[in-house]
């Protein structure tokens, strides 16, 4: 089953699609994607997570009905004894510190048991974020070659995740 | 504007702005705009219905009586929250994260030999 990371715009749409279906409101294209793609993830045809940071703004609204029933649906990737050497690499090309933690832990993550490294990719609805990527992608690959080949297993076979918008990842999962 | 469906009055206030850019911002605008985020056959009727049918179930199973005089975020309610411009709401969640932790403060987690990699 493939493992997504959604980032903070994804879980912000979701939340507020959440929100409008309780009070009977009606959703935006945005808000509809996001949440098609979290009910795919209830189903058990991804495994959603989110970023700590993401969790820590929840927390802070987990009074909120939407919150928790979000929060019932993913798991929080966790940093690992690469993540952060790989985020100081990324900083170097240009990205903000939310966007490096997020690629670093895409990357370099893994669950709560230690039972994956990285995801397939991270969805966002960032698109400067995507653009940028796609622009160093070739850059990254080579630099994160030249840092894995260095290390132990599992840790050498890590890759760079794919960055898509919901509705990229619905498709691939359709 | 006769384009065969109906326009909404929003939108035409966007194609507006569109139409009075430079070469140059439409350019820098064609790469920021989601190209297929409003196309319908993203994600169908059923599918969606499907969605929200679920979530209505599971978000009703926590609470009664959802208002929109609830609160919701930094002191508005669900109602004041809807009505905000994008760039307000924003700003809200950008005050919700800021003081996230580091990946310097999270605790490392050890990963097994065997753990699954990205297809």
């Amino acid at each position: 089953m493939p493992a997504y990371l959604l980032d903070k715009s994804v879980a912000r749409r979701t939340i507020e699609g959440l929100a409008r279906v309780r009070r009977s409101q009606p959703l935006y294209p945005e808000q509809v994607v996001c949440l098609t793609l979290l009910y795919a993830g209830a189903r058990d045809r991804f495994t959603a997570y989110i970023t700590p940071q993401s969790l820590h703004i929840m927390e802070r609204l987990s009074a909120r009905d939407e919150v928790r029933v979000f929060l019932a649906e993913v798991e929080v990737i966790q940093v690992t004894r690469y993540t952060r050497r790989w985020d100081r690499r990324l900083h170097e090309h240009g990205f903000t510190r939310e966007d490096a933690a997020i690629l670093s832990l895409s990357t370099f993550g893994t669950d709560l048991a230690g039972g994956i490294l990285g995801v397939d990719a991270v969805i966002t609805l960032d698109f400067p974020f995507i653009k940028n990527f796609h622009t160093h992608k070739t850059t990254l690959n080579r630099r994160l070659r030249a840092m894995t080949r260095q290390l132990p297993a599992p840790f050498r076979h890590a890759s760079l995740p794919e960055l898509w918008q919901p509705t990229r990842a619905l498709a691939e999962l359709s | 504007m006769s384009i065969g469906i109906s326009v909404s009055p929003r939108v035409l206030r966007v194609l507006s702005l569109i139409r009075h850019l430079e070469t140059q911002e439409r350019s820098q605008l064609g790469q920021l705009l989601p190209p297929d985020i409003t196309s319908p056959s993203v994600v169908s009727e059923e599918a969606r219905a499907e969605a929200v049918e679920y979530f209505q179930d599971e978000t009703r199973r926590r609470a009664a009586s959802p208002s929109l005089e609830d609160p919701f975020i930094a002191g508005l309610t669900y109602r004041q929250y809807f009505a905000l411009a994008d760039d307000e709401a924003d700003a809200l969640w950008e005050d919700l994260g800021a003081e996230v932790p580091s990946l310097e403060e999270l605790p490392v987690i050890e990963v097994r030999s065997d753990a699954r990699l990205p297809a």
